[in-house]
């Protein structure tokens, strides 16, 4: 936070006209209660004014450090009295010795006659000063929370939006809704058949968060759905053959994790592809580790599209946050054939 | 009435099959060809020449966008999808009309009667189709690859592999590492639309792609020349040599 007198002309003018205020009602104060000439009260009244105005100042950063909640009560009583004392001494000090030599004798035998006073009034002067910089602080602090809270919900928010977005992929959708359309003209069966798949599989998908662990059985058998689905649009042009041994099919692993791989495979594999287009997953347990591989081929005509990458970007990312672990996914890629493997910790 | 020879470009089978159920009842029609991606698309619309097309937007080798900017014939479209908001935009801004799937039998009808009227009318779809890909092509996203025609055949050219871009009149010389071919669009289309990172407009008449450069010349006062790989010298603009000098950094 900016130093409140100092962060602008304006504020810096408004503080030392409060500054003069103080200093006229101060002259009047003197000017009714003693005899001094005027030139004299003058010179008393604002030399002892302003200095503190300048002094006082600094008090903002002895405030400033002197956080409760940063370092403590005691502390900050330490550090304030310390401060304040050393204010004091210095204020009446310069005042002093400009009096001694701007007037006579007589206004300066006064202050210092005077010179508790005076240190009670320094003492007032700091407290307020260092109650009204808390305070301002304490304002400021208040309003950046509320608006940091009100932006954190909207973050929440958008995130929320988004990951139901991306758990409902919209062409995948929408093609398969088209497909079960037609399909109820040419096989009402199996457009009731696909209908429940798919319903069983945006039930599974949806439901989710995503720290949640499966069993790969579980993940398997939502996959075959979502393939089977797939297999409508796309007819010969996907062959799936999966080669998981019976030992895997208990172990846990990230709900979902496994989807994106094969959704990717098929968009950058069969989409782009006029030939026939095979999945192969190989599940096995290495050490401690499930391991999944998906293996497909691809049109090498096609020409590649960028945005490969990100979906298995977001796997490894997912993975490295679950497990804190890096190096649980591997690409391969050679000729015509793209290979990803997962390592899956068991040790849990 | 004469039969409305008609095409239907989409890569799914049962997206095909409920075209062709709803199509039955329409008895002028004539199905002349069916294709499953974009090359055999554009060959089936050029060497056929037919009068509607039902055009598929996501489909195996080209966009039905890229299709278009590859046919020389224009016939009467109807464009299917499944999601893309930005296709809808450029449908509706062009008046062509498009199918978004699943649709009813109902829907069908009416984009068919639409498609019927203007066929009657004879007026020709040409100008409407430039339209819409120039409507397309301001969609800022970028590109990573272009498609251009040499004869017949369609070449789809990586960005990647694309060493300079020369301006020609209307159209742009494409100046690939093998091959280069004119293509009909501007070079401000490119200057947006290619990765900034990678392509620099050095000079009114120039784009360059950074990885093909191995010299930058300085042969006189305020001249500069950027040397490919392949030897090609290129003419570098004063603004052209700012863009140069704060994108590679010297």
């Amino acid at each position: 936070m900016q130093h409140p007198v100092l962060k602008n002309t304006r504020s810096l003018i408004i503080y030392f006209i409060i500054w003069l205020v103080i200093s006229v009602l101060d002259l009047l104060f003197i000017q009714s209660g003693y005899h001094f000439n005027l030139t004299d009260c003058i010179i008393g009244s604002l030399t002892f004014n302003i200095l503190f105005a300048i002094i006082g100042i600094a008090i903002w950063y002895v405030v400033q450090y002197s956080y409760p909640d940063k370092i403590g009560l005691y502390n900050l009583l330490i550090n304030h009295i310390s401060t304040a004392v050393v204010i004091v001494i210095i204020w009446i000090a310069s005042g002093l010795f400009i009096i001694k030599n701007l007037t006579d004798g007589l206004l300066y035998e006064f202050t210092l006659n005077h010179i508790a006073w005076y240190a009670g009034l320094g003492i007032v002067y700091y407290s307020l000063f260092a109650l009204i910089f808390y305070l301002m602080i304490y304002n400021h602090n208040l309003k950046e929370r509320k608006k940091n809270e009100d932006k954190l919900l909207a973050m929440v928010k958008e995130a929320e939006l988004n990951l139901l977005k991306s758990q409902i992929n919209p062409h995948f959708l929408f093609n398969s809704l088209n497909s079960i359309s037609s399909l109820t003209i040419t096989n009402p069966a199996k457009a009731q058949e696909m209908i429940i798949k798919l319903s069983d599989f945006l039930r599974y998908s949806i439901s989710r968060n995503s720290n949640q662990k499966s069993t790969l059985k579980l993940e398997l058998e939502n996959l075959q759905r979502y393939l089977d689905i797939e297999k409508t649009r796309f007819g010969n042009k996907l062959n799936y053959i999966p080669d998981i041994s019976e030992e895997c099919m208990n172990k846990t692993l990230p709900v979902m994790i496994l989807q994106p791989l094969y959704e990717n495979a098929i968009k950058h594999g069969v989409y782009e592809s006029t030939e026939p287009i095979t999945l192969t997953a190989v599940g096995r347990m290495e050490n401690n580790f499930l391991s999944i591989t998906l293996t497909n081929n691809f049109d090498l005509e096609s020409p590649s599209k960028k945005g490969e990458g990100i979906g298995l970007k977001n796997i490894k990312e997912r993975l490295r946050l679950i497990y804190f672990s890096e190096g649980l996914l591997h690409v391969k890629r050679n000729d015509n054939k793209f290979e990803v493997k997962l390592l899956i910790p068991q040790n849990e | 009435m004469d039969r409305i020879r008609t095409i239907i470009i989409e890569d799914e089978e049962p997206a095909r099959d409920i075209v062709k159920t709803y199509l039955k009842k329409f008895q002028d029609i004539e199905l002349i060809g069916e294709c499953s991606d974009g090359f055999s698309g554009v060959k089936a619309v050029n060497e056929m020449k037919p009068d509607l097309l039902f055009l598929d937007i996501q489909l195996p080798k080209l966009t039905g966008f890229e299709i278009l900017e590859l046919v020389e014939h224009s016939p009467v479209i109807i464009f299917t999808t499944a999601y893309d908001q930005f296709a809808l935009k450029a449908f509706e801004m062009n008046a062509t009309d498009y199918l978004l799937k699943p649709f009813s039998s109902d829907r069908f009808d009416t984009a068919m009667q639409k498609a019927l009227d203007k066929l009657k009318s004879k007026k020709s779809e040409g100008p409407v189709i430039k339209k819409l890909v120039e409507t397309v092509d301001e969609k800022s996203e970028t590109i990573d690859r272009v498609v251009v025609k040499t004869g017949s055949k369609i070449k789809v050219i990586p960005a990647d592999k694309i060493m300079y871009i020369e301006a020609q009149d209307d159209y742009v010389m494409i100046y690939a590492e093998e091959s280069k071919h004119l293509k009909e669009k501007t070079m401000k289309y490119f200057e947006t639309h290619l990765d900034n990172s990678q392509f620099i407009r050095i000079h009114r008449s120039y784009i360059v792609n950074v990885n093909f450069i191995v010299q930058l010349e300085h042969f006189s006062k305020e001249n500069y020349l950027v040397i490919l790989k392949n030897g090609a010298k290129l003419k570098v603009s004063d603004s052209g040599y700012k863009n140069l000098k704060s994108r590679l950094n010297f």
